[in-house]
C-alpha cells in the first residue's frame, strides 16, 4: 500500500516534470528589416560568384550588347495604351503578315507578357530585346467572330488594357459597353477576323480561359525573334522606330 | 504556452515599445537564441545588377552583391537560415541561353537553405527544371503540387525542419495555381491541391507532432489581390501554426512586413521583398529559452 503510493508520487512528479522541467522556446519576438543590394553596398561584390558568372557571361555579352537598331522616342510600357505596347502589337502584325504575306485583322500583347518597364530612346541592344520578352512566347493566329472579338476586347478592358495594333481602336463609352473598330468599320456580324497573339494567351493563358480550344494556326515565330527582327528591318530600311499614343484604346473616366 | 500576440492588423504594425515587458537585454544571453532568415523571391535570372541604361532599376541587384552581403551576415550570426520563394528562373538571357544552370550553381555556392516553386520555374517545362535540379544543393518544398504522375515525382518535399541551437524551425512551401499561367504542357499530370488545406495540414504536423518552435511557409501565391483569389493574406487569415509566410509573385515591394491574425487570432507576419534580387530579406527571430512555464521578454515584436 505504502509503497504503491511512493510509486505513483514519483510517477506523478516524472509527469509534472515532463511538462514544466523541459526547456520551452518561446518567440519572443522578431525584427524584420531588409537591405538595398545598390553599388553603395559595403561588402562590395563576391569575387567567387563573379568568378562563376564569368564564362558565362562572356558568352551572352558577345551577342546581348550588339546594337541592332534605334528608337526615336523613349517606349515606355502603360496601361491603357503605351508607347511600348504599340511598336510591340504593330512589330508582332507586320511580321506576322510578311509570313503570311497577307493582311490580319489585327495583334495584340498580353500586358504581363512586357517584362521591362521601358526602352529608352536612343539605341537598341538584341539583349534589351530578351529582356522585354524573356519568354519563348510563339504567335498563333486565331479566326474570332465578332462576338468573340467582343469578349476578347472586354477581357482585355478588365485588364486595364493590353497593347494591340494599330488596326483596331476600343473606345468604352460606359462599364458594359465597348465600341470596336477594325482599321475603321464597325465589327460585322458573320465575318471573321484574324488576330495575331501570343500562344501562351490563346491556350488560356492571363486568364483568358475562353480562348482554350479554338483552332489555332501555329506561326513557328517566336515573339521576341519578331521584335528582333522588327528593329533590324527598321535599321536595314535606314528608319528608327517611332511609336505614339494613338488613341487605339480609350477608357471611360469612371 | 502559446505566445502572445502583439502586433495588430497590417498598416497599424509599428515600432512597438517594451513598456511593460521585459527588455531583451536584460536577459542572460544563454537563455536567449536568435535565428536570422535571409530571403529572397522572383530573382528572375537577374544574375547581374539591372543595366546602366537609365530606367528605373539601373544598377541595382546583382548575385555577387548578395553573395557579399550574405558572407558577412553568415560571420555575424551563429543561426541562419536562407530560402527562396520561387520564379527563381526566366528574365534574362541567362535563362534563355543556359536554361537555369546558372541560377542554380550560384544559390548552391550561396549556400540556400530551401526554396518553393514558382510559376516561371516551369518555363523550361518539367524536363528543363528536373535537368538542373542536381545543380541545386537545396531542396524544393511545396506542398500542394502532387507531382506523383511526372518525372518530378519525389523531387521536392512538402516541408523540412531545420535545428539550430536547440531550435527547431519547419519550413514548407506553397505554389500557385499553374492553369492559367503556365502553358499546360510545362505543367502536364501535375495536381494542383488547395494551398490553404496543405499548409494548414503540414503547419499542424510541424507545430504539434513534430513540435517546432517556429513554422515558415514559403509562398508562390501573391501578397493579396483586389478578388478572392488565395493570396498570402487569404492564407494567413484562414491558417493555424503559420508564424511567418515568405511570399512572391506579386513582386510587391513592402514598406515593412505585415501581420495578419490567423483562425487562432494569432499573428502571422507576413514580408516580400519586390523582385530581382534587389533587396535582401531580412527577419531576425529571438527565443527565450526558460524553465519558468511563462515567457518573460514576449511583446517585443518589431517590424521596421
Amino acid at each position: 500500500m505504502y509503497v504503491n503510493f511512493k510509486g505513483k508520487f514519483i510517477l506523478l512528479i516524472a509527469i509534472i516534470c515532463l511538462f514544466s522541467c523541459r526547456s520551452v522556446n518561446y518567440l519572443s519576438s522578431i525584427e524584420a528589416s531588409k537591405q538595398s543590394l545598390n553599388a553603395e553596398l559595403e561588402t562590395g561584390e563576391d569575387a567567387t560568384i563573379n568568378a562563376m558568372i564569368q564564362p558565362y557571361k562572356i558568352k551572352l555579352d558577345e551577342q546581348m550588347n550588339q546594337v541592332i537598331g534605334e528608337t526615336s522616342t523613349d517606349l515606355k510600357k502603360k496601361r491603357p495604351e503605351s508607347t511600348l505596347g504599340n511598336w510591340m502589337a504593330d512589330a508582332i502584325q507586320r511580321q506576322t503578315e510578311k509570313q503570311l504575306g497577307k493582311p490580319i485583322a489585327f495583334a495584340i500583347q498580353n500586358y504581363g507578357g512586357i517584362r521591362i518597364p521601358q526602352i529608352k530612346k536612343g539605341k537598341i541592344t538584341r539583349g534589351m530585346i530578351y529582356e522585354l520578352m524573356p519568354f519563348d512566347n510563339m504567335i498563333v493566329i486565331l479566326s474570332l467572330n465578332s462576338a468573340e472579338v467582343q469578349e476578347l476586347m472586354q477581357h482585355i478592358i478588365t485588364g486595364g488594357g493590353w497593347p494591340v495594333s494599330r488596326g483596331i481602336k476600343v473606345t468604352q463609352s460606359d462599364a458594359k459597353t465597348l465600341d470596336i473598330q477594325i482599321n475603321g468599320v464597325a465589327l460585322e456580324k458573320g465575318k471573321l477576323y484574324q488576330v495575331a497573339l501570343p500562344d501562351y494567351v490563346a491556350n488560356g493563358g492571363s486568364d483568358a480561359g475562353f480562348l482554350r480550344g479554338k483552332p489555332q494556326q501555329a506561326l513557328s515565330l517566336f515573339i521576341r525573334d519578331v521584335l528582333i527582327a522588327d528593329v533590324e528591318a527598321h535599321t536595314a530600311n535606314q528608319q528608327v522606330i517611332e511609336s505614339k499614343i494613338e488613341g487605339r484604346i480609350v477608357l471611360t473616366k469612371n | 504556452m502559446k505566445r502572445r500576440t502583439f502586433i495588430r492588423k497590417a498598416g497599424t504594425a509599428t515600432l512597438m515599445s517594451s513598456v511593460g515587458t521585459f527588455p531583451l537585454s536584460a536577459f542572460a544571453k544563454d537563455d536567449l537564441i536568435k535565428l536570422t532568415v535571409l530571403h529572397t523571391n522572383d530573382v528572375h535570372s537577374r544574375i547581374e545588377p539591372f543595366p546602366m541604361d537609365g530606367s528605373r532599376n539601373e544598377g541595382l541587384g546583382g548575385a555577387a552583391r548578395r553573395a557579399s552581403l550574405i558572407k558577412k551576415i553568415r560571420a555575424a550570426e551563429e543561426n541562419l537560415l536562407l530560402l527562396d520563394a520561387g520564379d527563381i528562373f526566366q528574365g534574362t538571357p541567362y535563362f534563355n541561353f543556359f536554361l537555369g544552370e546558372l541560377e542554380f550553381k550560384l544559390m548552391s555556392e550561396m549556400k540556400y537553405d530551401a526554396a518553393t516553386l514558382g510559376n516561371h520555374d516551369f518555363d523550361g517545362g518539367m524536363e528543363g527544371l528536373y535537368k538542373q535540379l542536381p545543380l541545386a544543393n537545396f531542396p524544393f518544398l511545396v506542398s500542394n503540387y502532387d507531382f506523383s504522375d511526372t518525372l518530378m515525382n519525389g523531387k521536392t518535399k512538402p516541408y523540412k525542419i531545420f535545428k539550430k541551437d536547440g531550435l527547431k524551425i519547419g519550413v514548407l512551401g506553397v505554389g500557385i495555381e499553374l492553369e492559367g499561367m503556365v502553358p499546360e504542357k510545362h505543367y502536364k499530370g501535375t495536381r494542383y491541391l488547395d494551398p490553404i488545406a496543405a499548409a494548414n495540414k503540414y503547419a499542424l504536423e510541424l507545430k504539434k507532432a513534430q513540435k517546432c518552435d517556429l513554422v515558415i511557409c514559403l509562398s508562390h501565391l501573391g501578397y493579396r489581390y483586389r478578388n478572392n483569389k488565395v493570396s498570402d493574406v487569404v492564407l494567413a487569415e484562414n491558417s493555424r501554426n503559420i508564424d511567418v509566410i515568405i511570399g512572391g509573385h506579386t513582386h510587391t515591394f513592402m514598406k515593412k512586413a505585415a501581420a495578419y491574425r490567423n483562425l487562432d487570432q494569432a499573428e502571422v507576419i507576413i514580408n516580400q521583398v519586390g523582385w530581382a534580387g534587389m533587396l535582401l530579406g531580412r527577419m531576425d527571430f529571438y527565443f527565450e529559452r526558460n524553465k519558468k512555464g511563462k515567457c518573460m521578454t514576449c511583446g517585443n515584436t518589431l517590424i521596421k
